[in-house]
């Protein structure tokens, strides 16, 4: 689970958007042929449709979602352990219970672990002891080495979005809440229109994130025009100096 | 098995240029190189929270053990 500290707590919403990946364990309520489970399985990958469950934050009405991929990692009796990928607001609890109505029995979640959260893995996660020690660590003995692997910087939150890295004169119009046009862009990543941007210094520091009015394309093939609409922004108004 | 890759995942990134320019360091400063006191302020924390304390009372600890006043989480795994 990502935490965002301070000032970078407004980056969870962008986090909460990107896709998402469980390890779940369905229970069903009989026992099911193994090759009917995997090809069942099959038939939920792609595009989906969901009616939330009744206690959901969100309207109940069907709706799409993407399963990128699902993969059973082990079967035994009535269980059935696996993995899935799967676009942000999928419900993994109706996702099985819909598998159980396909499967002709009921199937229940018995657990649920998340193993991605956008560039967030479960290979790097770290526990509420870890960050203890590595705090007192650094309070009481001066040392940063442990702590600054547990509390990295803004940045890595933003790293599976396309990057425009803009030039320092127009970094404080874009934390004033501009928005970018050509004039002020050094390098940009491929991206494609009405896209969440993440606008760079060329010091790789996060200023603000916003949406793409064209795609990247047009950058190549103009020296003018708004590229994004600047939405939230990150750093601090004052750090760079205003335009002269 | 399918390959186990979310969509950004999948994406090459290029990096194009429109146009060279230099970064002054009289200002700003590379992310790695911000001091801890800047990152507990402004940074991010992947947590391993399994079952037991609610995303919203791992936060607090969080904050209590840190010091700080803000701090925000993504994606309760909302069990209903």
């Amino acid at each position: 689970m990502p935490i965002a500290l301070g000032k970078a707590t407004r980056i969870v919403q962008t986090l909460l958007k990107s896709g998402k990946e469980y390890i779940a364990l369905m229970h069903l309520h009989k026992k099911i042929d193994e090759d009917l489970i995997k090809k069942t399985f099959d038939e939920f990958l792609g595009k989906i449709k969901q009616l939330p469950p009744i206690r959901s934050a969100v309207k109940r009405q069907l709706r799409t979602r993407e399963i990128y991929y699902l993969n059973i990692l082990e079967i035994k009796d009535k269980d059935v352990l696996f993995k899935v990928g799967c676009e942000a607001g999928t419900y993994i609890r109706k996702l099985i219970f819909d598998m159980g109505l396909k499967l002709k029995t009921q199937a229940n979640m018995q657990q649920l672990v998340r193993s991605k959260a956008g560039p967030f893995t479960d290979k790097t996660w770290h526990t509420l002891h870890d960050l203890k020690d590595a705090y007192t660590l650094y309070k009481e003995n001066d040392n940063e080495k442990e702590i600054r692997k547990i509390i990295l910087p803004i940045e890595k939150a933003v790293q599976h979005l396309p990057k425009i890295w803009v030039n320092d004169s127009a970094v404080s119009t874009l934390c004033h809440g501009a928005d970018l046009s050509i004039p002020g862009i050094t390098k940009y990543n491929n991206f494609n229109e009405n896209e969440t941007m993440a606008l760079m210094t060329l010091k790789e520091e996060l200023i603000c994130l916003g949406n793409s009015l064209v795609d990247h394309d047009y950058i190549k093939d103009n020296d003018k025009g708004k590229i994004v609409k600047t939405a939230k922004v990150f750093m601090n108004r004052d750090l760079y100096p205003k335009k002269q | 098995m399918m390959e186990e890759l979310l969509p950004f995942e999948k994406i090459q990134r290029e990096v194009f240029v429109k146009k060279e320019s230099e970064t002054n360091w009289d200002y700003g400063v590379k992310p790695e190189e911000r001091s801890v006191e800047e990152l507990i302020n402004y940074g991010v924390i992947n947590a391993n929270k399994q079952e037991g304390p609610s995303s919203h009372q791992f936060t607090d600890y969080v904050k209590k053990i840190l010091n700080i006043d803000k701090a925000g989480h993504s994606g309760t795994l909302v069990l209903i």
